[in-house]
């Protein structure tokens, strides 16, 4: 059973404005997937219509279906899929809102009315599992954006949710937080098998970790698949191109001129690799 | 008096209160000062509540000034201050010995305070110092741009809210993310709520309520 | 995955769902704000003014809320300036500001429209009445408890609370504007 499924979905916050139009997708469990698009394509929308605040929250107007581990959210509440859908939002630090690192983690499990002496054991597992072991006194007002980013992160995984929905976790944070929180997405994602759904505007950071790209445009899908399909239909439609990294860029202008296709190149390593491999064999042909 | 628990303390507060107003003699009022000064110092608490308590002498020095100065009944005026501060140190001990996490916790498990309200108090606590931090740096910006705290009146006024209303703008965004946050982490039904704080209470703070319910009827009963 | 002929017309929520804990957080919000304003706010032309009266009275009168909540409201206003404040007189506090609240809520949910030509008023009339009943009950409880001469009471406290609640009623009017502008956005678009 896929993770996520949405059938036929539309919605508005507005009626009859559609911010996201007839959208039919399927997440597989366990997968890390990435949401792409220009801004204002529904990005955003598709993360809450997954944890539920559309149309729960948002009221609106809705046609479709969204599936979560098989329940079918608008029949369901935002209590109820809290405890499968875990979601980081956009401005993080609002999130935050206890005086203290343990009592942010306590507050999740406080309110599913978990009892004291497995809180106190539960905030302790999920602090080590984002590596806040130690700051479990610090006020949360003192923590760097990389920490902060994490303290939600462990206070949404406290309750032990299947499918974790992020929107933009490293819009705010330097290239080192963003590489180390993507680490950490992905040892969740691969060691303890939690889907995982991310804006991320950035596909270079997100290259070596995700397995399947979701291609938004005005509301609609565009295209969905591996990251090397959807990278190839983008170039190759000209859709959003400005968001093809540049390693991408080189690897499908050189397939173009010389008619030879490469695996995927997940990252810099990977392209050398087989970039000198490709000369050391043309080399060996010449001579 | 870190070690007793928040609903006593708050028993405290209220005791004090009553002892304050159903005291009239100077005598008896500076022995209560003195005793909450004692208490302060042996909870060891930290520079900035001695500066507050500072402030509070000086604010009923005013008092008592003003009544001074208008009938002229030195011990009259003096009573009055010392009421005020009498009743008011009290909060200061609260406050300095205890987190107001766990007094809330205290005011919805054993006052039975709805939790909405006690979630307010610490939020809006742990938000101050963002705020403030916020607030530095518009007031930076707005320098930047000509914006100066001079003028008459009016245009002093004006200035300042050009600080504040991008703060008040902040916030009322802000508060649509952390509404919705509240849902997607499952706040709201206050029967399933649990708490991790501990402010059940202990002998002594049963020895204590006693002892203030004693002394409080003592001085009941020598008034009236 | 097989697709669905046809796609079906909008449905139409409740339009009320959102924001269940909206006035939970806007108040938190903006008595934060309220209590750091507290603290550094400069006197303005020797007028101080009530900053935690304002920014309730703007979070009222955004989302209305019930007559018990504004109670709540009151108390956490009043117990938020306790451990903030510079000096004061905490029992009054907790007496006022939950006046100060359920006068504003009675006023923002239980009068007509207050208009002067085309302007909505409605803010600063709020404002002002909401700090006058605060500052009032706070004063008469100081007075009370502290037993003040009645002169103190006329001649330098009531004059105060007036002069108080004026710059109180245009602050309010000014920021619930455009705050209430950004209030009634919803969704990200």
């Amino acid at each position: 059973m896929p993770a996520i499924t949405l059938q036929n979905f539309s919605y508005a916050y507005n009626h009859p404005k559609k911010v996201l139009d007839n959208i039919t997708l399927s997440i597989e469990t366990g997968s890390f997937s990435v949401i792409l698009g220009p801004s204002g394509a529904g990005k955003t929308t598709l993360c809450l219509a997954v944890a539920g605040a559309v149309p729960h929250y948002f009221g609106g107007s809705s046609a479709g279906k969204v599936y979560v581990t098989g329940i079918h959210t608008k029949e369901s509440s935002m209590q109820q899929l809290s405890l499968t859908v875990g979601t980081v939002l956009q401005d993080y630090e609002t999130q935050l809102v206890t005086m203290t690192v343990e009592e942010e983690v306590a507050f999740s499990l406080e309110n599913m009315g978990i009892a004291p002496q497995e809180i106190t054991h539960r905030v302790e597992e999920v602090l080590d599992k984002v590596g806040l072991t130690g700051y479990e006194k610090q006020a949360v007002t003192d923590l760097s954006g990389g920490q902060k980013q994490r303290l939600v992160l462990a206070s949404v995984l406290a309750t032990n949710p299947k499918i974790l929905v992020l929107d933009e976790p490293t819009s705010a944070l330097d290239p080192e937080g963003t590489h180390s929180l993507y680490k950490l997405l992905s040892d969740l994602n691969k060691e303890h098998g939690i889907t995982i759904l991310v804006v991320e505007h950035d596909i270079a950071t997100v290259l070596p970790y995700a397995d399947q790209f979701i291609l938004l445009e005005n509301g609609q899908l565009i295209f969905n698949g591996t990251p090397e399909k959807v990278l190839s239909y983008m170039a190759a439609k000209q859709i959003f191109t400005e968001a093809i990294p540049p390693l991408w860029q080189l690897k499908l202008m050189i397939e173009e001129l010389t008619a030879r296709q490469f695996a995927s190149w997940h990252t810099e390593e990977e392209a050398i690799a087989q970039l000198s491999k490709v000369l050391e064999e043309e080399a060996d042909k010449n001579a | 008096m870190q070690k007793i628990a928040p609903i006593t303390k708050l028993a405290l507060t209220i005791f004090v209160t009553i002892w304050s107003i159903v005291l009239q003699s100077l005598p008896a009022l500076t022995a209560l000062i003195v005793c909450q000064l004692i208490l302060l110092a042996i909870a060891k608490v930290g520079s900035s509540v001695y500066k507050g308590i500072a402030s509070l002498f000086a604010f009923a020095a005013i008092l008592a000034g003003m009544q001074y100065a208008i009938n002229s009944d030195l011990l009259l005026a003096a009573i009055t201050a010392s009421k005020m501060i009498a009743m008011t140190l009290v909060f200061f001990i609260l406050l300095a010995t205890t987190r107001m996490q766990d007094l809330s916790a205290a005011l919805v498990l054993q006052c039975h305070i709805p939790y909405e309200y006690a979630f307010m108090l610490t939020a809006a606590l742990r938000f101050i110092p963002d705020f403030l931090a916020e607030s530095k740096a518009i007031q930076e910006a707005q320098a930047c741009r000509g914006y100066s705290p001079q003028g008459n009146v009016l245009q002093r006024f004006f200035s300042y809210m050009a600080v504040i209303k991008p703060l008040v703008l902040k916030a009322v965004t802000k508060s649509e993310t952390m509404a919705l946050s509240l849902e997607l982490r499952g706040f709201g039904s206050r029967k399933t709520r649990s708490f991790k704080n501990n402010v059940t209470l202990a002998l002594q703070d049963y020895a204590m309520l006693l002892s203030m319910i004693l002394l409080t009827s003592y001085l009941v009963m020598q008034i009236y | 995955m097989e697709l669905e002929k046809n796609e079906s017309e909008l449905t139409i929520h409740d339009k009320n769902k959102g924001g269940r804990y909206r006035w939970v957080t806007i108040t938190t919000l903006l008595l934060a704000i309220g209590a750091i304003l507290h603290l550094v706010s400069p006197n303005i032309g020797g007028v101080t003014p009530n900053w935690t009266i304002a920014m309730y009275c703007i979070a009222i009168n955004l989302t209305k809320p019930t007559l018990k909540q504004s109670f709540g409201i009151g108390l956490v206003a009043a117990a938020i300036n306790i451990p903030t404040s510079k000096s004061a007189f905490p029992y009054g506090n907790l007496l006022s500001e939950p006046i100060g609240a359920i006068i504003c809520t009675l006023l923002v949910c239980h009068t007509f429209n207050m208009t002067l030509g085309k302007l909505n008023i409605k803010p600063a009339v709020t404002g002002f009445i909401s700090t006058v009943a605060s500052g009032m009950t706070f004063i008469t409880i100081l007075k009370v408890v502290l037993s003040l001469p009645l002169s103190v009471y006329l001649y330098a406290m009531i004059p105060v609370v007036f002069t108080v609640a004026a710059a109180n009623a245009a602050i309010t009017q000014i920021l619930y504007f455009p705050a209430k502008k950004l209030f009634d956005l919803k969704g990200d678009q």
